[in-house]
């Protein structure tokens, strides 16, 4: 099936969300965890992302009949979650002093929870260790910079996909991740000699 | 992970991260099922609102044009004051009654008005009367 035939089934079946509450359902279903991996990842913060989900849902379910299906539902949910994101950063101030008081509260928490399928205990360390400066780095990062990376090195997506998600060319695609990448190594540390 | 390694990328750790993310990520089907469900209750409560909206502003310009249709109308006819009424509703009765009165009135010898001061005063009338 060609991607386009598979943007047309989309848009017909966004349409159909506010007639059938079960196409809706399915759409949620198919979506709900990528999207919600998305936004934990940019987020770090599962209550809000949690929240931005369920938003995102929300969202496209008012502007079901704006969807034109010239790309996948994915993409446009994708799409809508990162506005939301980038709405959110701007509104509170306070979502900015949360964020920062969660960090080292968080870390360790986070760090937790990497694999540990490091044959060498110091590696796995140094891997946690780096995890956790990542995640925050990542956090600090401008909101496309961090949509770019996030979708690039979580959700393992094609750089003209991603292009394609954030509405820009393929040469600004790179060019966030370029920055974005520098940002990284620098808050790690990885830039040092 | 990726295995896009590409100039620039910082390669220690990202592996890690991204795995982590993964991993934070996974919940139980119950989270999920929650999700969907609260997902569901506020597009349903968004639908309701949108039909009670309509509701509303449907009955606000149905009280308006009642209204308007009242205030066009004008005001009601003046009413007659009650003593009209109560003379209307006295009928046959009250003519008889009124010739009494009339008949009353002519064969008085002092006027209605001037009865108090006659009632206090017997001696003022004309003595020849008496």
């Amino acid at each position: 099936m060609t991607r386009q035939t598979t943007a047309i089934i989309d848009a017909t079946a966004v349409r159909a969300m506010g007639l059938e509450a079960a196409s809706f359902d399915g759409i949620v279903r198919e979506h709900q965890q990528r999207l919600y991996r998305l936004l934990l990842a940019m987020t770090r913060d599962p209550d809000e992302a949690d929240g931005l989900v369920q938003e995102t849902f929300v969202r496209a379910f008012e502007h079901r009949e704006a969807f034109r299906g010239d790309c996948e539902v994915g993409t446009w949910l994708t799409r809508i979650a990162i506005n939301l994101v980038r709405d959110r950063t701007r509104s509170g101030p306070w979502r900015f002093w949360k964020s920062l008081f969660r960090r080292d509260g968080d870390a360790a928490r986070e760090a937790e929870q990497v694999p540990d399928d490091a044959p060498d205990p110091v590696r796995a360390l140094l891997a946690r260790e780096d995890a956790r400066a990542i995640g925050v780095a990542v956090a600090r990062l401008p909101i496309r910079q961090r949509a770019a990376f996030t979708l690039r090195y979580v959700e393992e997506q094609s750089v003209s996909r991603i292009a394609e998600t954030l509405g820009c060319e393929v040469g600004t695609v790179k060019a966030h991740l370029a920055r974005a990448t520098a940002a990284v190594r620098r808050e790690v540390g990885h830039d040092r000699p | 992970m990726t295995g896009h390694e590409e100039p620039g990328q910082p390669t220690r750790g990202l592996d890690a991260w991204a795995r982590t993310v993964r991993a934070e990520a996974e919940r139980d089907e119950a989270f999920w099922a929650r999700q969907r469900t609260d997902i569901r209750q506020r597009t349903q409560t968004q639908g309701v609102s949108l039909w009670g909206w309509v509701a509303v502003l449907g009955t606000a310009s149905m009280a308006a044009t009642a209204l308007a249709i009242l205030l066009a109308r004008g005001p009601d006819p003046v009413q007659a004051p009650a003593a009209m009424i109560a003379v209307a509703n006295i009928g046959a009765n009250g003519d008889d009654q009124l010739l009494m009165d009339v008949e009353k009135a002519v064969l008085r010898e002092v006027p209605m008005a001037f009865e108090p001061a006659d009632f206090l005063l017997p001696g003022a009338r004309d003595p020849e009367e008496e």
